[in-house]
């Protein structure tokens, strides 16, 4: 996974596969319509909720959303080409993805449907939320923060001050915010 | 309250960078901290530091600070408990912690630990409580009796009340290990027959740093010692009093069984097919959804991968939650929370920079740690300076 793509050139929905994207989005939200039957008795189901999927492109060798559901919100990765067999002995084994706003752990996760995809917890839960406006938008925001990288001015405090060869004595007093 | 501490805002240093110009220097000490190197110790301190969501600077200034040679004294008291949690603390071996605690603090009387034995333990008690007045720290262990005037633990004559609240009427911080210190515990579930209560309600008015568990993480515990030492205030708590940086989220977020909840897979009985399988737990009493804590994200005993309850195929009990542990069934459906939004990422309308960015803590401490604003309870000082310069201490009382 690169980390240097932006916004852009990460995610750029007239790409040829646009179709079978589309195809792969639409069996997530199949899928998790036909999972959502399953749970819908139980404590956390959010009934003022929908399934819903945001802003899904291409992301290096994958396809990267939110997806919303009325028990969870996750950054969900699906692998391209699909991977239909899943390693059950994987489920929940963690790996680093590089998104532009930097690293985030990806847990392994799959169904015997859906194949392989990666999930990355956003909110779950999903009680705090009592519409589905206001889940889209926080998922949006969200996933653009995400895919935005860091503004030079925000970081501004974390750089600012540090020479690129920090002093050693220094270093080790901890003054790398000397011009604070 | 102050503003946003400035240790917030320091450079998410990887330890990698940290090794060529800083390790050098502590590999020419000669002495080891705890059975570490001070190069091992110095790496230990800076994954403390990015466990709680600081920079890699933090970690250097809390190996300063533990190797500068004032170890505070530590008093630490028993009270209603079953030491658990003096035994989790003293069987981490990553680093050796008993050596570590022992090298960091002064440990000038611990009931279980003690060399001396009666009188003459307690002697020592009153000798450092008089020498080190209002320097030393405070750690409580148990739940304090208040029935019937808390005749129900008594050690040297006196009630558990009375000799918490003479220790700590002097301590420069409490820190209160276990759920027992945090609330009563196991000794407060219903009909609590003695009257038991957690430290905070046995010393109104005063700051406790709750760090709650049957038993805690341990590291939760060092790594709280550790601010203190160096930054000589608390770390940021929540409104329990738990520092954040442990118990920010939900064990539901980090559980490595969260794929099979997302997609509806859940054990239905212990011992079932879906037990067998890993899937979640949910429906057999898992109260993750409802818990706080950071167990599935540094696990117990350092031996890697799924050391924790739910790891090894039970529920979770909620252990770090008043009103869970102790309180509900095993076998009882979570309740669901009512959430605000999880701050291990980046802030959605927040003020940038408030919060430290969680990517030092994702890639050096391998957590989806918690962001680290101003300490929103301070600890009195413990040698009465500033941590440093840019962050004075908050005094709360």
């Amino acid at each position: 996974m690169g980390i240097d793509h932006g916004m852009n050139s990460a995610r750029n929905f007239a790409s040829p596969d646009a179709t079978r994207m589309e195809q792969r989005v639409q069996a997530l939200v199949a899928r998790f319509h036909e999972i959502a039957a399953t749970v819908r008795d139980l404590p956390f189901y959010n009934e003022r909720l929908a399934i819903e999927t945001i802003d899904f492109g291409p992301f290096d060798d994958g396809i990267l959303g939110v997806l919303v559901t009325p028990w969870f919100m996750n950054l969900m990765l699906l692998p391209e080409p699909p991977e239909l067999a899943v390693d059950w002995n994987r489920i929940g084994q963690k790996r680093l993805v590089q998104l532009p706003r930097g690293p985030r752990h990806f847990r392994y996760g799959g169904d015997e449907v859906l194949g392989v995809y990666w999930l990355h917890s956003l909110h779950s839960p999903m009680s705090a939320f009592n519409d589905q406006a206001r889940v889209s938008q926080v998922a949006r925001t969200t996933l653009e923060t995400l895919m935005t990288p860091e503004p030079a001015g925000a970081s501004a405090v974390a750089t600012a001050g540090t020479p690129q060869r920090p002093d050693r004595r220094a270093f080790l007093r901890g003054r790398l915010l000397s011009t604070r | 309250m102050e503003t946003p501490a400035a240790a917030v805002k320091q450079p998410a240093v990887k330890p990698k960078e940290l090794r060529a110009d800083v390790l050098r220097r502590f590999d020419d000490a000669d002495s080891g901290i705890g059975g570490m190197t001070r190069r091992e110790f110095l790496t230990f301190c800076t994954g403390v530091a990015a466990t709680m969501g600081l920079g890699s600077t933090a970690g250097v200034r809390m190996a300063e600070a533990a190797t500068a040679g004032v170890r505070p004294s530590v008093i630490w008291l028993h009270g209603q408990e079953c030491t658990g949690c003096t035994e989790s603390l003293l069987r981490s071996f990553h680093p050796t912690v008993e050596n570590l605690i022992l090298d960091l603090i002064s440990l000038e009387y611990h009931e279980t630990l003690n060399v001396g034995a009666g009188k003459q333990a307690l002697e020592h008690k009153h000798k450092i409580m008089q020498e080190k007045k209002g320097q030393y720290i405070l750690v409580t262990e148990g739940g304090i009796p208040t029935k019937d005037n808390g005749v129900y633990c008594k050690v040297g004559g006196k009630t558990q009340l009375e000799t918490v609240r003479e220790v700590a009427a002097d301590a420069a911080a409490i820190i209160a290990i276990g759920s027992c210190a945090s609330w009563g515990g196991i000794q407060s579930a219903s009909p609590n027959p003695t009257g038991a209560v957690g430290t905070f309600e046995a010393l109104p008015g005063k700051t406790v740093i709750n760090v709650p568990g049957c038993p805690p993480n341990p590291y939760n515990f060092i790594s709280t010692v550790l601010y203190l030492l160096t930054f000589k205030r608390a770390p940021e708590l929540d409104e329990k009093n738990r520092p954040r940086f442990a118990y920010g989220r939900l064990i539901h977020e980090n559980c490595e069984r969260r794929p099979h909840f997302d997609a509806g897979r859940f054990a239905l009985q212990f011992g079932d097919l879906g037990h067998r399988q890993g899937w979640c737990l949910y429906k057999i009493g898992c109260k993750g959804p409802e818990t706080h804590a950071n167990c599935p994200a540094i696990g117990f005993g350092d031996v890697g991968f799924g050391s924790w309850p739910v790891g090894t195929g039970h529920p979770c009990f909620g252990c770090t939650e008043k009103e869970t542990a102790f309180t509900k069934p095993i076998h009882s459906l979570a309740m669901v929370k009512t959430l605000t939004p999880p701050n291990a990422y980046p802030t959605v309308d927040g003020a940038k920079g408030a919060a430290v960015d969680p990517l030092a803590v994702a890639i050096v401490a391998g957590l989806v740690g918690a962001a680290v604003g101003a300490a929103a309870v301070a600890a009195r000082n413990m040698d009465g300076k500033p941590a440093s310069e840019d962050q004075p201490p908050v005094k709360t009382d």
